[in-house]
């Protein structure tokens, strides 16, 4: 996965190594973060490093041998992502759910979390009051509670003329032949009417 | 002035049939004598089979043109003075304008892959209008949507969420997208009224293109509040907001013109008016009883479904004993036109097939009289033009036939010898007769304005009025005859149980239309007058005299259609202060709102042009957020069983993601998109996949999304 030839200072600590898989991994999940609408370069960038960081111990160890960096990676995201609404929408649900993501998602959006409070996004510190109350009390409300009732035609009696032009009109349907019969009476009653007006 | 208060609870019926009949004996008075010159006329040169359809013809088109003549007649002296008194806007009284609205209504709006940011921007404005009202508590919006196109779809759920979060609208503004589209727009509001009607009253319907202001919205409440035995009442909306020269002389038009005759028509209907499908509120509990629309007897396009079902539905009201008014004083309605002649075209032959439908109800038992006449008249309004058709050539048969003999015609005396006109002169007197009851409303509309202090200065001034008035009627004239043909040809390929054709669109980047389709469109015309023309002049120069109003539409169709369906031509004659409306001049706040917020929305960053083509489709798999609304919207309705849905979905997944949305056709991709654990595995699997197992399309879209500000293209983002 990583090329030995490359490596980079993180946080004083030994260089890591690096190549291009992970720097793929490191700019999906900034892609993925930033399509969350977190603007703030220095919030991504934490939450970036920390993401992928996470996913190369996982590389690193035998449940996650052989597993695509960028898998690794969103996997991640995902994770802390889903844990951190669990967490703020105080949901007892799976966090494996995808429900508790979407409704995660729309909660964020509707309280405007990205503007209002990004660097509590995904951030390990209980997040504020305010933050978790908006949350919370955001969801889509697409329609009211049905109230069920029927709505059927009423019997409309067509009168005698549109009674008998359905019924014609029935019939032709199912006599082809008769449709062309007529057709053709037309035409000649046609022709006629035209004689008779230039005679 | 005060005016006494209506009570049309005590309407005399008495008093409205001699209001209808003042009404038909006025039209007979116009059409007995025309037709009985016309008649003499014929009889001077002798009487054949073709004179006598000429005169039918004749008769009947006159009878239409004198019926709308003195419609704008008694208008005009409605009009006068105090008014007419029985107008339903006067049975307000003063308590009724101070009591707080409390009848739960629900705004509905069914929407048909509209503009997304023109349906949000005006119900914003409404919402705010009607908020600043103070009444807002007692009203709930409704998005309907029927739309298919998948990128509209997206837009408007995304465009949803925002307009709620920035108004405060949660639970107050809803959004519903049917599955499967039946019976159209009437279906779409009979959907609403089978989840919804029983928690409200009144429903106020509005098209895509309306605006309501909360004054009148709640003026119509209270309307409907003090008459309980109203059923509906139908507004008059003002057209507004053209920006081409064709939408700019509509507006012109009507709003000079109209005034006169919505009084006329509130005249002989009163309580049996009619019902224009927008711009109305309606009393939901008899309209779930009474007005759910039967099938035609049939099939389609002449029976089955109902398509157009306002007409049919102010019939079923009224044969259910409510009745039906148009505020024809109400202020604060609005509508959009068509930009151009194609599209005005278009949408007329959608209306042109549902008003042929209403043929099968004109006999239908229990209908009201003046309801079949509205039905009637629908029908008339495109029949019009056929036999206005066949009117011109039974008049070029006649003249040909003249030529034919090469006899002079030796015209015996007239039947009126003492008018001791000449024969000549006595066609002359019909040619006049005929365009002056056409053109007399106009007049009548001027003068009306006139009594008006001040009112003209809302059309520019009186130099800008009257010489509008002019152009208009020039060009109108001859737009009519491309009318005709249009219509004509509708009519017959209805009847055939034919579509109709239209060039494919290919609009400039204001929407205005092309050379090719203006030529491709309006090539028929074209040559149709060109070759009426030579054949007139063969037969005599002085018939094609005759003729030329109609001729010169004809020929010069493809640059009037063009030039006059321009963004540019239209702004130009607005620079001039052409063609002005009071509305344009002084605008209400709720307009000019409007206008800055859709400038806003066109000042977003459009997509790239290689993704715009599935950008809805890309927003819903890529966006989180937009991704998590699709879902949440979906998994509210969602009963696909997974099983099935999943053998049939994952290969398409798997082959949208691999090969881009171009290498599905768009009835995979919306399938797609309306199956919930589809959008779901999409969404996760398109951002977990390395880049190499994404086709170049999807792997673009990533990179927008970290190298642009995340798509700024609907209401979502502002």
């Amino acid at each position: 996965m990583s090329d030995p030839a490359d490596s980079v200072l993180v946080g004083g600590s030994a260089p890591e190594p690096v190549g291009p898989a992970w720097d793929e991994a490191f700019l999906r999940v900034e892609s993925y973060l930033r399509a969350h609408q977190i603007e703030s370069r220095i919030v991504l960038n934490r939450l970036v490093v920390e993401i992928v960081r996470a996913a190369r111990a996982v590389s690193d160890s035998p449940a996650g041998a052989g597993l695509d960096p960028v898998a690794l990676a969103m996997r991640e995201a995902e994770r802390r992502t889903t844990e951190w609404f669990a967490r703020v929408l105080g949901d007892a649900a799976d966090p494996d759910d995808e429900r508790l993501g979407t409704r995660g998602r729309i909660a964020l959006v509707m309280a405007d979390v990205p503007a209002r409070w990004p660097q509590h996004f995904l951030a390990s510190a209980p997040p504020p009051f305010e933050l978790v109350e908006a949350m919370r009390a955001a969801y889509l409300e697409a329609g009211p509670e049905l109230e069920l009732t029927r709505m059927v035609p009423r019997p409309l009696d067509f009168g005698p003329i549109a009674n008998v032009a359905d019924e014609a009109w029935k019939t032709f349907a199912r006599w082809p032949i008769l449709r062309a019969l007529f057709g053709w009476a037309l035409f000649i009653g046609l022709l006629a009417a035209l004689w008779f007006a230039t005679h | 002035m005060s005016v006494p208060r209506f009570d049309p609870a005590r309407l005399d019926g008495t008093r409205v049939t001699q209001r209808r009949i003042l009404v038909a004996s006025l039209t007979l008075l116009l059409v007995g004598p025309a037709v009985l010159l016309m008649a003499d006329l014929h009889w001077r040169t002798g009487m054949d089979n073709w004179k006598i359809l000429h005169l039918v013809l004749f008769a009947v088109l006159f009878a239409l043109v004198a019926f709308g003549a003195v419609q704008a007649v008694v208008g005009f002296f409605c009009r006068m003075g105090r008014g007419d008194p029985n107008r339903i806007l006067n049975s307000l009284t003063p308590e009724d304008e101070a009591r707080p609205v409390d009848a739960p209504t629900a705004i509905v709006m069914p929407i048909f892959n509209e503009d997304t940011s023109r349906i949000m921007e005006g119900l914003r404005v409404i919402y705010r209008s009607l908020e600043a009202t103070g009444q807002l508590d007692a009203f709930d919006f409704f998005i309907l949507s029927d739309t298919t196109s998948p990128n509209r779809w997206i837009e408007e759920e995304s465009a949803w969420v925002a307009l709620t979060r920035q108004l405060g609208a949660r639970g107050r503004m809803f959004y519903r997208k049917r599955r499967v589209n039946l019976n159209k727009k009437a279906g779409n509001l009979a959907d609403f009224c089978r989840r919804w009607g029983k928690r409200y009253r009144y429903m106020v319907v509005l098209d895509a293109d309306s605006i309501m202001t909360g004054d009148a919205i709640v003026k119509l409440v209270r309307l409907m509040e003090r008459n309980p035995g109203a059923g509906l009442i139908q507004t008059v909306p003002r057209l507004v907001n053209g920006e081409t020269v064709f939408a700019r002389l509509q507006q012109f038009a009507s709003r000079l013109y109209g005034p006169i005759f919505a009084a006329g028509l509130n005249y002989w209907q009163q309580g049996e008016g009619n019902y224009w499908g927008h711009n109305a509120i309606i009393r939901v509990a008899p309209f779930i009883e009474h007005c759910s629309l039967p099938e035609l007897p049939g099939v389609e396009p002449f029976g089955g479904r109902i398509l157009s079902h306002d007409y049919v539905e102010a019939a079923l009201m009224r044969r259910a004993g409510w009745s039906v008014w148009l505020a024809v004083d109400l202020d604060g309605s609005y509508e959009e036109c068509p930009g151009n002649l194609i599209d005005f075209a278009k949408r007329d032959r959608r209306w042109l097939q549902g008003n042929l439908q209403h043929t099968w109800l004109v006999t239908a038992r229990g209908l009201h009289a003046a309801n079949r006449l509205h039905l009637a008249l629908g029908i008339l309004a495109y029949l019009a033009s056929p036999l206005w058709c066949a009117f011109l050539v039974v008049s070029s048969i006649i003249a040909w036939r003249y030529a034919a003999t090469g006899l002079s015609p030796l015209p015996v005396d007239s039947f009126a010898r003492y008018l001791r006109l000449g024969f000549h002169a006595q066609a002359l007197l019909l040619l006049s007769g005929t365009l002056g009851l056409l053109f007399f409303p106009k007049v009548l509309a001027l003068i009306d304005l006139s009594r008006r202090p001040g009112a003209a200065a809302g059309f520019g001034g009186w130099p800008r009025v009257i010489s509008g008035a002019i152009t208009e009627t020039a060009i109108f004239t001859l737009l009519a005859p491309v009318l005709m043909l249009f219509h004509t040809k509708f009519i017959i390929l209805t009847l055939a149980g034919r579509g109709v054709a239209w060039v494919a669109q290919r609009r400039g980047a204001d929407g205005d239309p092309e050379w090719r389709e203006a030529i491709l469109t309006h090539a028929g015309h074209t040559l149709t007058g060109l070759g009426w023309g030579a054949f007139a002049l063969w037969i005599n120069p002085a018939f094609a005299a005759w003729l030329a109003p109609i001729l010169l539409g004809l020929v010069t169709s493809i640059p009037l259609s063009l030039v006059t369906g321009q963004m540019a031509a239209g702004a130009f004659v607005k620079r001039l202060k052409f063609f002005l409306t009071p509305e344009e001049i002084s605008p209400p706040p709720e307009l000019t709102r409007l206008s800055r917020n859709l400038e806003a929305c066109r000042r977003h960053t459009p997509p790239l042009p290689e993704l715009a083509p599935d950008y809805g489709l890309m927003q819903a798999v890529l966006d989180p957020y937009v991704n998590a609304v699709h879902l949440a919207l979906l998994r509210e309705r969602d009963q696909t069983p997974a099983a099935a849905s999943e053998e049939r979905f994952a290969p398409l997944r798997e082959r949208l993601l691999r090969e881009g949305p171009s290498s599905l056709p768009p009835r995979d991709k919306l399938a797609l998109l309306l199956d919930a654990d589809s959008m779901a595995a999409l969404h996760r699997d398109l951002w977990s996949l390395p880049a190499e197992r994404l086709s170049t399309w999807w792997r673009t879209a990533i990179r927008a999304y970290n190298v642009l500000a995340p798509a700024p293209q609907t209401a979502l983002y502002r």
